[in-house]
């Protein structure tokens, strides 16, 4: 297949799915919005000969395929899914082309299969199980036909950064788990100080060895950094629109801007009350369910509330998957099996260049 | 490396090199791991039934615990109307690009450039006979069910996509697409795929027959060489169906034991014996075909998956031809109309050396009506690549 034309077709699918990711919504309803307005469909129209409309509409499948496993975010994942069923259904081959699942990220599909349905949203998994019903799937070895091919250049996929699901090594440094239990541990030394001073309700001067507050501040930072994350995040999707659109949707832009910002103050709060509180959290069915009351019909808010609470799930897996694989060496020339999870998470040119704009709060910890 | 070892002793294949090829696993085991995994209904062949959209509410309702307004809520939220884009009620036409599409997509214009190129360029505008033929070809077997339910293969039977390459002995032919693509199903049993492999070398008759040209079609080779062997994974699969064959694999065998040469130990089994699925194969990895004692083809599995309700269902249509590289036939020389089937050399009545002749022509103008020889040349029986078209 043409090398432009390949190149071309994954900057449609991005820019669906970057658009997409704007609305921070899972909502197959905000997904075909996007995909009305992109015209989506128009993609097979034109003159093709049947092999070449057969060999046009793998390639597609296979680049979307991609965006439904990780190491992508959950939201991309939903979107990758929208975005194949929209083409599995919209294609014009007759009998259609099916998409190719292999049997190692078969696991991927259950897993996330499960977390659909956990998180209940419904019409996800409704597209999901649609699908299966219309035998759009091929089950396969291997996810793309492979031909052992030594002197052509193969091209490779590269994992697109801006959808992939960030982990920051602050957030695997200091979990909210553990955020809670410096929490603890602070208090009961606190108590235990107290209890062996003379006076039983403060403790004495030569035991204040630590800063009282240092709980506190560590939370404030870490709230702090959090914030400075999303305004990154925000800088960086804004700027897309920009660039397309230019003039017009000067008010739509507004106003998500204003949903966010109440995203992100919903969000820290969140975050405060949940450690500052000792009352045990909400388990996690019952913050789907508040999040889901009433949801059937979307905005964009009930989006990030869920979209939060499924970040903060993985985050856990996801810094030991990304710290096992830091270790894996990468061969010069081909890479080896674990090449598509192992690519370094944050590189490191990056980090250090947004460490020159990130808030000097830190300094006082160490 | 442990890593590796481990996963392909649980049966899944994974990149043993990112694109290029995947790790050695046991066939049956895949087909074994996907049915264990999937639920039987995702890779049945039963037909769409006619409320089949639904039936598939109200499983999904039944499965969810939903109230049935919450799932036809959804319902029509995700119904396939939302993905079309144009007006209700209109349909499109799918051969003009639209124009308001152009601006959101790429790939699109790319298209639309290249269409308006062509629609400059070229007068007349047909579908090329080439590709007609690949189309055909790719086509010709989808969905089809044999009338007898016994011939239909089962579900959750594996499909194997294997291409056939030149044989090295032909330089020329070295750098071009593959001969021929076979779908073949798990299974069938490798000599099934043996018979299926098209090659020249088979059908070669070798001598000089000018005295005798009666004779030739007894001499194929085929028919005289019967062994031949795949080497799939440190396997050599003899073919052993006829007392004359020999074990083309042995004299190798014997070669990398003469000396320590640092091979590993060479296995040998009957091809006849096997089964697609008691191989250990790597996708994508070049394997051999050797028959005829030096004509070698590489070998490439390049897929294998489970049978789908749109494959062809018919047993007996299997193994199943899915692409041949097309050749230019060699006209005889006399007609220009009909594949040469001889070739001369010293032909005192030829313009050329070789001269080409299809099989009408070379005995009327060799040949009295009696059979006898006219004057002074060399015949060879002549086989053409593009027989096989």
């Amino acid at each position: 297949m043409d090398v432009n034309l390949e190149h071309a077709l994954k900057n449609d699918c991005k820019t669906l799915l970057s658009r997409f990711q704007q609305t921070e919504s899972v909502r197959y309803e905000e997904f075909s919005t996007v995909w009305r307005d992109m015209k989506f469909s128009t993609i097979f129209y034109g003159k093709l000969q049947p092999t070449e409309m057969r060999c046009f509409t793998k390639e597609v499948l296979s680049i979307a395929t991609y965006y439904f496993f990780p190491p992508y975010s959950f939201q991309i994942r939903v979107g990758g899914l929208y975005l194949l069923y929209g083409l599995y259904h919209s294609q014009l081959c007759d009998p259609k082309e099916k998409i190719r699942i292999a049997l190692k990220d078969w696991e991927e599909v259950v897993k996330f299969q499960h977390d659909i349905v956990n998180a209940q949203h419904y019409d996800t998994a409704y597209v999901l199980k649609k699908m299966f019903s219309a035998k759009a799937f091929y089950f396969t070895a291997m996810p793309r036909l492979l031909y052992y091919r030594t002197k052509q250049k193969v091209n490779k996929h590269a994992v697109c950064e801006d959808f992939r699901e960030r982990t920051w090594k602050i957030n695997s440094l200091v979990t909210e788990d553990s955020l809670e239990e410096i929490l603890n541990v602070h208090e009961h030394y606190q108590k235990m100080k107290c209890a062996i001073s003379r006076d039983k309700t403060q403790p004495d001067r030569i035991l204040r060895l630590l800063t009282e507050d240092f709980p506190q501040e560590l939370q404030n930072t870490i709230s702090s950094f959090n914030r400075w994350l999303d305004e990154q995040k925000k800088k960086s999707t804004e700027k897309r629109p920009r660039e397309k659109q230019q003039e017009d949707d000067g008010e739509c832009e507004d106003m998500s801007r204003e949903t966010e910002a109440s995203a992100r103050a919903r969000m820290l709060a969140n975050i405060k009350s949940r450690s500052f509180s000792n009352v045990a959290e909400a388990s996690k069915s019952r913050r789907h369910r508040q999040a889901e009351l009433g949801s059937s019909e979307s905005g964009s808010d009930h989006g990030v509330q869920r979209k939060s609470s499924t970040k903060r799930k993985s985050l856990a897996c996801r810094t030991k998957l990304a710290q096992k694989k830091s270790g894996v060496k990468q061969e010069v020339g081909m890479e080896t099996a674990g090449q598509r999870f192992s690519m370094p998470v944050i590189s490191e040119e990056s980090d250090e260049e947004r460490a020159v704009n990130r808030p000097p709060k830190k300094k006082r910890l160490s | 490396m442990a890593q590796v070892v481990a996963e392909s002793d649980c049966g899944i294949p994974a990149y043993e090199y990112q694109d290029i090829n995947s790790t050695v696993f046991h066939v049956g085991t895949l087909a074994k791991l996907w049915k264990e995994r999937l639920p039987a209904d995702v890779y049945s062949f039963e037909e769409p039934a006619e409320d089949s959209s639904a039936q598939h509410d109200a499983v999904f309702g039944a499965e969810m615990a939903l109230n049935c307004e919450t799932v036809e809520e959804i319902s029509t939220l995700c119904r396939l109307d939302t993905l079309k884009c144009y007006p209700e009620g209109e349909s499109p036409d799918v051969e003009t690009i639209p124009m308001d599409a152009l601006d959101s997509l790429s790939s699109l214009r790319i298209r639309k450039t290249k269409q308006d190129y062509r629609e400059q360029t070229i007068s007349k505008d047909y579908l090329g006979r080439h590709e007609n033929y690949v189309h055909e070809l790719e086509s010709h077997a989808l969905g089809k069910k044999s009338t007898n339910p016994e011939d239909n293969i089962e579900e959750g039977e594996l499909v194997l996509t294997v291409n056939i390459l030149y044989p090295a002995i032909f330089q020329v032919r070295k750098r071009v697409k593959p001969h021929q693509t076979v779908m073949i199903l798990g299974s069938q049993k490798l000599t099934q795929l043996r018979d299926a492999i098209c090659c020249q070398s088979d059908y070669q008759i070798t001598g000089e027959f000018s005295n005798t040209p009666d004779l030739a079609p007894e001499h194929i080779s085929k028919d005289h060489f019967k062994s031949a062997f795949f080497y799939f994974d440190g396997v050599f699969y003899s073919d052993m169906r006829f007392p004359e064959c020999r074990d083309l694999s042995k004299t190798i065998i014997d070669w990398t034991k003469s000396n320590e040469r640092g091979y590993e130990k060479f296995q040998t089994a009957r091809m006849e014996n096997t089964t697609f699925c008691n191989l250990k194969i790597k996708v994508g990895y070049p394997y051999l075909y050797c028959h005829q004692g030096d004509c070698e083809h590489v070998v490439i599995f390049t897929d294998i998956r489970l049978a789908h309700r749109d494959d062809c269902r018919d047993k007996t249509m299997y193994p199943l031809l899915m692409r041949k590289h097309w050749v230019l036939s060699r006209k005889c020389f006399v007609c220009k109309m009909y594949i040469a089937r001889w070739v001369t050399n010293q032909d005192s009545f030829a313009p050329a050396d070789p001269c080409f002749f299809c099989d009408t022509c070379f005995r009327m103008l060799h040949y009295d009506k009696q059979g006898n020889k006219l004057g002074e040349f060399l015949a060879f029986p002549y086989v053409d690549l593009g027989t096989f078209n």
